[in-house]
């Protein structure tokens, strides 16, 4: 960035002065607008009409598909990088502020009690066994409390309890992928780890700090390695669209190679900013895949896991697709 | 001078501002410039797709709910589609013209939208279909066509084929059909007659032709002629069947047996095997139906039979005993040199050229299983797709995707089914027809 703003402000002097020494009584400039050349991406099926997809096709506003989409899907949601290593060791999503909610007695009404518990033993060790007497009086006291309470308010407990069960068994479905994600992120790290063979220091204690239950939130951000943080996104993105790829069946051909590439650029919370612009081959196979390419993109999003502060420099992606993985 | 002065000033504004612009345009590149990544491989897996009801006009009521149902029926049956019940639609289609929502596609997990509408104008029945992309809302294929009402099915096919191609990259083959044995009686007095039906097993009628005992028909490249075995008046003979004209016609006038017949890709030959005087060995001739000339093309004392030509007409495989078991062969057109391509453990039979030449299908017996495979012409790649206690007879789509065969089940109550089965060995299915059948032949594409 600075070597390209010298290089700015030292061209401009030289302009400048080339205008003011150089310049003879200049006649009318013919500047003429450049045009940006528009391209047709996709033509599949012989004698069928289709519609040109070019950018400004793409960007008309009726088209529903050119606005943000939400996307239901069975795709597992994508590991957050920051984040993975503190849902790989807590089988419960952890509290976002423990301090605030300590004091307080925990409510029966607003979370289960086993899951109190649970807050209790993550918070500081100098707090942890006050942390605990109190919820436990708090819980004898909530209790006492519930013996007293009239029947109409009976009848609501019982309600919020059975509301408190789906809870339960929606923390215990979260429990569930979060190990999903853990076993998704180790193979992600021992990726990395490939990636980064040469950074000898960091792969062991990471690798240790992911399987030995102490995880470092934040690991990635405290390194403060770009390039690390960017493959470990990478991996992360390509793995999450992998999952949304359906090529068609003729692309895996043994006769066929096909290489397509898809230009997309991201918004801050990881939904996609416009639509994905796969890059036109004028083939009509390849054009199915480029399509299959982008519909996967489009599909898998949002992508939501960027490092934290680590937008900047993460927003604009060129993925190219290999549906025979290098094979044919 | 003034006026000099005045005008280099201007100048230099003007590249001030336009070096300006082209900084602040190499810092913005510089910003976004784009990361790279791989993916590679993906999920080969059926499509979801919704085949939205068709709008109906002007008396096509009926056709347009039937069209939607048979493409969805084609789809689900290939295997690379799972079409989405119509009742799961949040939203339907009232306008054609209109572009859908694809929010509420996308939250019934549709992958792929198919709209049409059918209507009658000036006695034909015209119907139109768009499908799409749901994800980046783009039109893949969209097609009006225009027929007699009394076609309607072949239309839902045609389209069909249309979504199948754009979406999976092969070319569709569900306007086609297929004729078979049709075979009904006792086990041990079967009633074989020759039958034809839409390749997805509707409208299935057995062909007006003499004769109760038919075998091995095979279609012409035109798909209007059909040439087969019949017993007929006594010794097996082969015959040409014109289902346009009901014409049936022999094919030579030999003293022998002869069977296994097959056109050439061109449609101007048939090759066959023609028994030898003493009833021992059969050789492979070649007939051309214009001149009606015969040309023997092997000559060896063996049991040669069951030719088919590659599809560029240059060579033709067969089966033969002359190595000492039955294995699969292959020669030039005009006979000569035959190389074997079987080297796998057991008895090779009924080789089938693919119609894009890539492979040849077959029937192998080892033990007490018979198998239908493929392997590539030069014998290489060999790869069973199903195996049982007697499978069959294979003959290829005209798009080289998916094989037919028969398979036999024992047993008193036993008889011979079609079924059907991937190039790749996945979805196998039974074709529903009225009674026991065999000897499947799948047509061209029709025109």
């Amino acid at each position: 960035m600075k070597r390209s703003l010298t290089t700015s402000v030292f061209a401009h002097g030289a302009v400048v002065l080339l205008a003011l020494f150089g310049l003879p009584v200049p006649e009318q400039p013919k500047i003429e607008p450049q045009e940006a050349v528009q391209v047709d991406i996709s033509n599949i099926g012989d004698a069928t009409k289709v519609v040109a997809t070019s950018k400004d096709a793409i960007k008309k506003p009726k088209d529903p598909a050119a606005t943000k989409t939400e996307t239901k899907k069975d795709v597992k949601p994508a590991p957050k990088v920051a984040e993975e290593e503190v849902q790989a060791a807590k089988p419960k999503e952890p509290p976002p502020e423990p301090e605030k909610k300590k004091p307080e007695p925990p409510k029966p009404e607003d979370k289960p009690v086993e899951d109190q518990k649970l807050e209790e033993l993550l918070k500081a060790e100098a707090e942890a066994a006050e942390a605990a007497e109190e919820a436990e009086l708090a819980l004898k006291k909530k209790a006492d409390e519930k013996k007293k309470a009239d029947e109409k308010k009976k009848a609501d407990e019982k309600k919020k309890l059975a509301e408190e069960k789906k809870k339960k068994e929606a923390d215990e479905k979260k429990a569930a992928e979060a190990e999903k994600k853990k076993n998704q992120k180790l193979d992600l790290a021992a990726l990395d780890e490939l990636l980064n063979k040469e950074n000898e220091e960091k792969t062991a204690p990471k690798k240790s700090s992911d399987t030995d239950g102490s995880p470092q939130q934040g690991e990635v951000e405290v390194q403060g390695d770009d390039t690390e943080a960017k493959a470990t996104f990478k991996d992360a993105l390509v793995q999450r669209i992998k999952e949304c790829f359906t090529p068609p069946p003729a692309a895996l051909d043994e006769n066929v190679r096909i290489l397509v590439e898809v230009d997309f650029s991201l918004n801050e919370d990881g939904t996609l900013k416009g639509q994905p612009r796969p890059q036109s081959s004028g083939n009509v196979l390849a054009d199915g895949v480029a399509i299959a390419a982008a519909s996967a993109v489009v599909e898998c999003q949002p992508y939501n896991f960027f490092p934290p502060g680590k937008y900047k420099g993460f927003s604009r992606w060129l993925i190219e697709f290999d549906p025979k993985d290098g094979k044919g | 001078m003034m006026m000099n002065v005045l005008a280099k000033f201007l100048t230099l504004l003007r590249v001030a501002i336009m070096a300006l612009a082209i900084g602040s345009s190499m810092a913005l590149a510089q910003e976004e410039e784009a990361n790279t990544g791989k993916v590679t491989g993906g999920k080969i897996q059926p499509i979801n797709i919704a085949v939205s009801p068709f709008l109906a006009g002007g008396g096509a009521e009926e056709q347009a709910a039937m069209i939607a149902g048979v493409i969805a029926n084609n789809l689900a049956g290939s295997g690379y589609f799972n079409p989405l019940p119509p009742e799961s639609f949040i939203q339907g289609i009232s306008d054609f013209e209109a572009t859908p929502d694809m929010g509420s596609w996308r939250q019934v997990q549709a992958r792929a939208l198919v709209t049409g509408q059918a209507f009658m104008d000036g006695g034909k029945m015209k119907v139109a279909f768009k499908l799409f992309d749901v994800n980046s809302g783009q039109l893949l294929a969209s097609q009006t066509l225009a027929a007699s009402p009394k076609v309607a099915r072949r239309l839902a096919h045609r389209i069909s084929d249309q979504i199948y191609k754009a979406l999976t990259g092969f070319e569709g083959y569900f306007d086609t059909r297929i004729v078979f044995i049709d075979e009904s009686g006792s086990k041990g007095q079967r009633v074989k007659k020759l039958a034809i039906m839409d390749q997805d097993g509707f409208n299935p009628r057995t062909l007006p032709v003499k004769g109760d005992l038919l075998l091995t028909p095979r279609f012409s490249p035109t798909s209007n002629e059909v040439t087969f075995m019949s017993f007929g008046d006594g010794s097996p003979r082969v015959f040409i069947y014109n289902i346009d004209t009901n014409q049936r016609e022999i094919v030579g006038d030999f003293p022998n047996m002869s069977f296994a017949p097959r056109y050439s890709p061109d449609g101007n030959a048939i090759v066959m095997s023609l028994q030898s005087d003493d009833g021992a060995n059969s050789n492979i001739y070649q007939m051309n139906l214009q001149s009606r000339k015969l040309q023997q093309l092997t000559n060896v004392a063996a049991i040669n039979t069951a030719p088919s030509y590659a599809p560029d007409g240059s060579a033709i495989a067969f089966e033969s005993d002359r190595g000492g078991s039955q294995q699969i062969y292959v020669m030039g057109a005009g006979g000569g040199e035959a190389n074997r391509i079987s080297f796998g453990k057991g008895r090779y039979s009924t080789p089938v050229w693919s119609p894009d030449g890539k492979w040849i299908a077959f029937t192998k017996s080892a033990g007490n299983k018979f198998s239908i495979g493929v392997m590539k012409p030069d014998g290489s790649g060999e790869r069973v797709l199903t195996e049982g206690y007697h499978n069959e007879g294979p003959t290829w789509a005209p798009n080289s995707r998916v094989i037919m065969f028969f398979r036999e089940t024992g047993g008193e109550n036993g008889g011979p089914q079609l079924y059907s089965v991937d190039v790749t060995g996945y979805n196998e299915q039974k074709v529903k027809t009225p009674g026991f059948s065999s000897d499947p032949a799948w047509s061209p594409r029709l025109n």
